[in-house]
């Protein structure tokens, strides 16, 4: 028997969900999707549902131990409407779905439904952020990156919630220098159409430069392997060396990070194209570094 | 939720429902309250033929568990439809010519409300994007674009 649980506080929803396993469900939009029924009927769920957005201390963004921190529930579009929020997660907010979507899905469900295109990853893996999740029995937290597997799956426990996404000041901090021309942040979402597009491919690309240097640079890839990709190694190589450098220096280790790069063929999008593109925007997002005027 | 009523205001009305709480609130509204104006489209969210305000924000009701709006206000293009705004909006789409087989229209009626609530003069982009969500095909969204410009045009102080 499918039971629906509507708690009425966050310590209500963590007892619920030790005790019943049952399946949390804030926005819906991907849970209603997946469990679609015939037009008319109720859709399918394949055990208990848990509502989680009526909870209020799900509902926030504030700044503590030095992370900007959204709440569990919060809706895309209230985190679009708060100005602390970084560009980088901003710009991919924005072209997730469309307003009436963004009305009801949160930024932790997007997470937690683990697609390997899920457009908020590759920003969130590229600030380094963190997601806490809670249980009865305490907290942890976790980089996003590591908290998902594969595609769908993640390590949240059976009795566990997404409590908040947490990113770090520090990069909120070093974004903030753009305006002094110092950082460089892309974010590129490929579809067929401009809303509610299920993407192809989406990058995300955050460089900080000083003194003719890459004091920082960090890259992820969505959609073009089982989870979201950060080329981690290929970073390490080009923090450090000078802006003039920057293309040289990626043509010769560019072979050695192709092979982060590994998308499949699906109806949206084929390997070929997926990974031809992914390589060019990496390419375009280098040499707009070394064009800098500052550079 | 006390004793698995869900008690929610529809149009102003408020109302007590006892069914199954994981029915769609699109079903709610077009069978058991016979609200046919959202229109049941794709299921999935994508075209937005279900649009509806919760709480003043536009969104679809057909990915919406009935059980989960406890507490929380409805308005469909029935109940704009009584209103100054709404009839601002609907003569604007009829005398913009946005009006073709009228499928997606309550939806983009209801898009279009929720943008003017927030953004009483918009520019062309603000519209295109506020009507991101909702399909249709037969206007090829000119006209529509136009009967919003319009609305907001005419209406000014309304909102």
């Amino acid at each position: 028997m499918v039971e629906f649980y509507y708690p009425e506080t966050l310590n209500e929803a963590l007892e619920l969900r030790s005790r019943t396993g049952a399946l949390p469900l804030t926005g819906g939009t991907d849970l209603m999707v997946r469990y679609e029924n015939w037009s008319s009927l109720p859709p399918r769920f394949p055990g208990s549902i848990m509502a989680l957005k009526q909870l209020n201390e799900l509902h926030y963004i504030r700044e503590e131990d030095d992370c900007l921190c959204i709440g569990g529930a919060t809706a895309m579009n209230r985190i679009l409407e708060d100005p602390r929020i970084p560009e980088a997660l901003a710009l991919a907010l924005d072209e997730i779905a469309a307003p009436s979507l963004r009305n009801l899905a949160s930024l932790a469900g997007n997470i937690q439904n683990a697609s390997p295109a899920a457009d908020s990853l590759p920003p969130l893996i590229v600030m380094d952020a963190s997601v806490r999740l809670v249980s009865s029995a305490g907290s942890r937290d976790l980089p996003v990156q590591e908290f998902i597997t594969a595609p769908g799956r993640t390590v949240l426990q059976q009795d566990e919630l997404i409590e908040s996404v947490r990113i770090p000041l520090s990069f909120v901090r070093q974004a903030d220098a753009r305006q002094a021309e110092k950082s460089t942040i892309v974010y590129r979402k490929v579809g067929t159409r401009k809303a509610n597009a299920l993407s192809k491919l989406s990058v995300c690309f955050f460089a900080h430069c000083e003194d003719g240097e890459v004091k920082d640079i960090r890259m992820a890839l969505g959609a073009v392997a089982a989870t979201v990709v950060r080329l981690q190694k290929a970073e390490e190589k080009l923090k450090g060396i000078s802006c003039g450098e920057l293309e040289t220096v990626w043509k010769s280790v560019k072979r050695d990070f192709e092979k982060a790069v590994r998308p499949i063929d699906d109806q949206r999008s084929t390997a070929f194209y997926r990974k031809r593109t992914a390589l060019r925007l990496l390419d375009d997002f280098i040499s707009r570094l070394q064009d800098q005027p500052s550079a | 939720m006390k004793d698995n009523k869900i008690e929610f205001r529809v149009n102003g009305e408020t109302r007590i429902y006892e069914g199954d709480p994981l029915r769609r609130l699109l079903d709610v509204l077009r069978e058991d309250l016979g609200l046919t104006g959202p229109k049941d489209g794709c299921g999935e969210g994508e075209c937005g033929a279900c649009s509806i305000l919760l709480d003043g924000e536009v969104v679809n009701s057909c990915l919406i568990p009935v059980g989960t709006i406890q507490g929380q206000e409805v308005l469909t293009v029935e109940g704009l439809n009584e209103t100054d705004q709404g009839k601002c909006i609907v003569e604007a789409y009829a005398d913009a010519g946005a009006v073709q087989c009228g499928f997606c229209i309550p939806g983009m009626v209801m898009a279009t409300e929720a943008l003017l609530r927030k953004n009483p003069s918009p520019d062309e982009a603000a519209v295109r994007k506020a009507i991101s969500g909702n399909l249709c095909r037969c206007t090829g969204y000119d006209q529509i674009v136009d009967a919003v410009l319009m609305a907001a045009d005419r209406g000014k102080g309304l909102w």
